[in-house]
């Protein structure tokens, strides 16, 4: 499942993709794919990712039930 | 929720021990060959299969790794000067050992000048060759890293 809410709180930041993943230490691609939902993040990547965007972990990461 | 956590530990253990004992293997495979070719003089027919594992396995890694996009070059702008740093500390390191193994071999027979063109003549062809191979693998790597930006790029712009 996408991650549109991480997308749209990175770029609320006016971040590119390639930004986030310098502040954050990783690869543009994982950005690219934690996004896309193709890729699980660890807890400790999910962290620096809600830290570097000013964000919570429900804020980008927790699923709502419908 | 208790399993899948377990879980993940689990494999993530299981992957790291399997990773270890792959780079035990292929050390073991290296000295295996050096000694084979190099300590024991014994004809290439000798250790081929080792040879074919070694470079087979190292060829499948250095493949799955461009395929599966992990960069390998990652700092910026620095691929080529590792790719001449790499190729020549390769062609040095092809220069010492062939150099060694033909010093025990010949080195009652030869004069010190053309016991130093063939050191020459070696790390050249060494270094060359090697510029080559690691050219191509920085090439296919930023071909691979290029595309997977495009795709990238195009997947942003959907937004």
């Amino acid at each position: 499942m996408k991650n549109i809410r991480m997308k749209v709180a990175r770029i609320e930041r006016d971040m590119k993709q390639e930004d986030l993943a310098q502040v954050v230490g990783v690869t543009r691609q994982t950005i690219g794919l934690i996004e896309a939902g193709k890729y699980n993040p660890s807890l400790k990547l999910c962290i620096a990712i809600c830290k570097a965007l000013g964000k919570t972990l429900d804020e980008l990461f927790w699923e709502e039930t419908p | 929720m208790k399993d899948l956590i377990q879980d993940e530990r689990t494999v993530a253990q299981k992957r790291k021990i399997g990773s270890e004992t792959c780079s035990l293997l292929l050390l073991a495979l290296l000295i295996a060959i050096l000694v084979q070719q190099f300590v024991l003089n014994l004809p290439f027919a000798n250790y081929a299969a080792e040879f074919i594992c070694f470079f087979g396995a190292c060829f499948y890694l250095l493949i799955r790794n461009i395929t599966a996009g992990n960069d390998l070059y990652s700092r910026k702008n620095t691929g080529y000067k590792w790719v001449i740093i790499n190729s020549l500390l390769c062609g040095f390191t092809i220069c010492v050992v062939t150099g060694i193994a033909n010093y025990t071999r010949y080195g009652d027979n030869t004069t010190s000048s053309i016991w130093l063109i063939t050191l020459l003549i070696t790390f050249l062809c060494g270094t060359a060759a090697s510029f080559l191979g690691f050219s191509l693998i920085h090439y296919l790597n930023k071909k691979k890293q290029q595309k997977i930006a495009d795709e990238l790029d195009e997947e942003e712009d959907i937004l």
